[in-house]
């Protein structure tokens, strides 16, 4: 009796889940020819740690599609937008990223926000023929000249190091720099590139050390270290949220030198830190108070539909879509015509630059703005 | 209901093997492969957990050190797949070996810390070993899984490949239950001293347990590395081996299909929730609690009665 009922459940559940999988089976294999809507799809951290991100990605994302659909889509067609959660996670980013591919009726992929789950989805999109293009992941190593489906909307960490060692040595004057660097493949090569740069300009690095990332909240160690070697600068290869937490701390242990992150402290989150913030260096690509017509637009119709400010993020996702939707504007509405369509792009404007892809579909065309935060808000350094 | 039972194992043999040639889309062939690889991870957890009551709570070390061998002799060393699979076994089983000699003096909660801190020790050499693992970068171009000329390059081959290793497995397994090591495993697991005073060397059974098992889990990661093409320590995480955990306990610990059935549950039931979106995580904490509500022992239970030489419950010391 026992043995059966176990059996019974066995089968029950095979069955069970075989079924559903066979029914949903049928959706994805829908044609992709017809003249329906087109869909789009962002990808990335949509709940879990990175889902303020995620959240950034859609915004930005659906402003673009909108505005498209609204100026009449693509030959009257309308663009419509499928998510996908990957919890920035590489295993579940792969596992989006198949589902995307498999479904034949996107076209596209906007997507996705870390490096790590970035490479974890390159294989399938790669395999799959589908293009993709990250709005922020900027490892060196995830674009190459083989990868013909891959695209990058922001620039690469070697070039944000070398704006900033250029800000930190050239500009600022600072002579002695610390780097500490979240140890993820992000902030090792944020941090090796700004190493790089600074010391060809003739600085001195008096310590180049990471910390794990996993959610320590203390991080006096490592901050003992950079008092102890006495730079003019401490530069932060970190996500916001951590560099807030280090500037405090290190601040609270008496350490009298300036600070400098990445475009990572260009967030709403950074600011609240208040007083602890002030006079800190950055830089970005993009700055909401540019004195830029297309940002002007960006900034007001953001504003005017979601009613907060646009940030970094929202930004670059809003171009990456931007291009994706010239794409199928010029090469029609299938993988290879967007993927043809997308490399050709000569100068194609959009709110943080022209976009124009390098024989590693990098778009290395984008120009940075150094910024300081003075009395709360993100200013241009003068 | 006799004939049920004689007849489902081969019905579900049939129904796995016509499942990639009815579902034709590849995303549902994925979530087939990973059922198949962490049916393997997950066996070989209930090897330990199941037969011999070894809680291990570090098991994704040993699924990440196969990963992680697999990945680099293939990329780094430009050997053939079957070179790192096999390697990847037998390193994964050695470090299990050396890992489980000092560590099996320890019984109870103390080993799981024990493990748990081993499973955290070994994502921190992932990360931080950069001249080996490449650090936090991981290892990107993992080239397909091949048996010698023929390369498992879709996801249709690939479940044929990590179905038939573990349909092997299963029945390597159902083989070892029912021999005289395997009642040996279990006569330790209902009660040690007793299997002791029996002249059983206690410590070598639970050695060559752990040994076995770490090797299994090494050849998942293996597979696991080769179909990802792209690994790094992220999923190698502490949670990750709570996750293999929670497939043997809801699948059922004591049965041979338990932790295949919760590693199944586990793998495909939040990829079919995916369309609920914000409350997909929601909807499955659900599912895993009421399982364990409604069935503690597990969806498939079954601790043999004859074994049980313990007092009946109630009658606790």
């Amino acid at each position: 009796m026992r043995g059966s009922k176990r059996w019974g459940a066995v089968l029950a559940a095979v069955l069970g889940v075989s079924l559903v999988a066979a029914g949903c089976g049928g959706q994805g294999g829908g044609s992709a020819s017809g003249e329906g809507d087109i869909t789009i799809a962002v990808a990335g951290p949509m709940s879990g740690d990175g889902a303020e991100y995620g959240k950034a990605f859609k915004e930005g994302a659906e402003l673009a599609v909108s505005q498209f659909n609204d100026k009449g889509g693509y030959n009257g067609r309308k663009v419509k937008i499928v998510y996908g959660d990957d919890k920035n996670d590489p295993k579940e980013a792969a596992n989006v990223a198949q589902k995307l591919a498999s479904d034949k009726n996107v076209l596209a992929v906007i997507g996705h926000w870390s490096s790590t789950a970035t490479l974890a989805g390159i294989p399938i999109y790669e395999r799959n023929k589908v293009p993709m293009i990250t709005p922020t992941a900027s490892h060196p190593d995830l674009t190459s000249e083989s990868t013909k489906w891959i695209f990058r909307s922001s620039t690469t960490q070697d070039m944000e190091g070398k704006n900033l060692a250029d800000f930190a040595v050239n500009k600022l004057n600072k002579k002695k720099i610390a780097i500490l660097y979240i140890n993820t493949d992000w902030g090792k090569s944020n941090a090796s590139a700004f190493k790089k740069y600074a010391e060809q300009n003739g600085a001195q690095v008096t310590l180049y050390d990471s910390y794990p990332p996993s959610q320590s909240i203390d991080y006096s160690s490592a901050l003992t270290k950079v008092k102890g070697t006495n730079p003019d600068l401490l530069y932060l290869g970190s996500l916001y949220s951590e560099g807030l937490l280090l500037i405090k701390q290190a601040k609270d242990m008496g350490l009298k030198a300036d600070f400098m992150g990445a475009s990572t402290f260009d967030s709403e989150g950074f600011l609240k830190g208040g007083a602890a913030v002030e006079g800190v260096y950055l830089d970005s690509l993009f700055y909401p108070e540019a004195d830029n017509p297309r940002v002007k637009a960006f900034v007001a119709d953001f504003k005017a539909k979601y009613s907060h400010d646009a940030g970094y993020f929202n930004a670059l996702a809003h171009d990456s879509t931007l291009a994706v939707l010239e794409g199928i504007k010029q090469g029609g509405a299938t993988r290879q015509g967007i993927r043809d369509a997308m490399e050709k792009l000569n100068g194609f404007p959009v709110v943080t630059g022209d976009i124009k892809f390098d024989s590693k579909r990098d778009d290395t065309n984008k120009p940075y703005y150094n910024l300081v935060v003075k009395g709360g808000k993100f200013v241009p350094y003068q | 209901m006799n004939a049920l039972r004689k007849y489902a194992l081969p019905l579900l043999v049939v129904l796995a093997l016509l499942f990639p040639l009815v579902v034709t889309n590849a995303y549902y062939q994925r979530i087939g492969v990973m059922s198949c690889i962490f049916a393997i991870v997950a066996s070989s957890l209930g090897l330990l957990v199941g037969q011999v009551k070894l809680v291990s709570a570090g098991h994704a070390a040993f699924f990440g050190i196969g990963a992680y061998t697999s990945a680099l002799l293939t990329t780094k060393a430009g050997m053939p797949f079957l070179v790192g699979f096999a390697v990847a076994i037998v390193l994964s089983g050695l470090v299990g070996f050396l890992f489980s000699v000092p560590v099996l003096r320890l019984k109870g909660h103390y080993l799981s810390m024990a493990t748990l801190a081993f499973g955290i020790v070994a994502q921190m050499v992932m990360l931080n070993w950069e001249g080996l693992t490449n650090g936090p970068n991981g290892v990107p171009g993992i080239p397909f899984a091949s048996l010698f000329a023929f390369e498992l390059n879709t996801d249709v081959r690939m479940f044929y490949f990590t179905f038939a290793l573990l349909a092997l497995l299963l029945w390597g397994l159902s083989r070892l239950y029912r021999s005289p090591v395997g009642l040996t495993f279990q006569l330790i697991r209902e009660d040690a001293v007793a299997a002791a005073t029996l002249g059983v060397n206690v410590t070598r059974y639970k050695v060559t347990a752990f040994t076995l098992s770490a090797g299994i889990a090494g050849l998942g990661g293996s597979l696991f590395a080769h179909y990802m093409a792209y690994i790094n320590y992220d999923t190698f995480y502490p949670l990750e081996s709570f996750m293999l955990l929670a497939m043997v306990v809801v699948g059922g610990m004591y049965s041979l299909f338990g932790p295949v059935l919760g590693a199944v549950l586990l793998t495909a039931v939040p990829e079919l929730l995916r369309g609920l979106a914000d409350y997909r995580m929601l909807i499955y904490g659900v599912v895993l609690v009421s399982v364990l509500l409604l069935r503690p022992q597990g969806i498939l239970s079954g601790r043999p009665k004859h074994l049980e030489l313990r007092p009946k419950e109630g009658a606790k010391r």
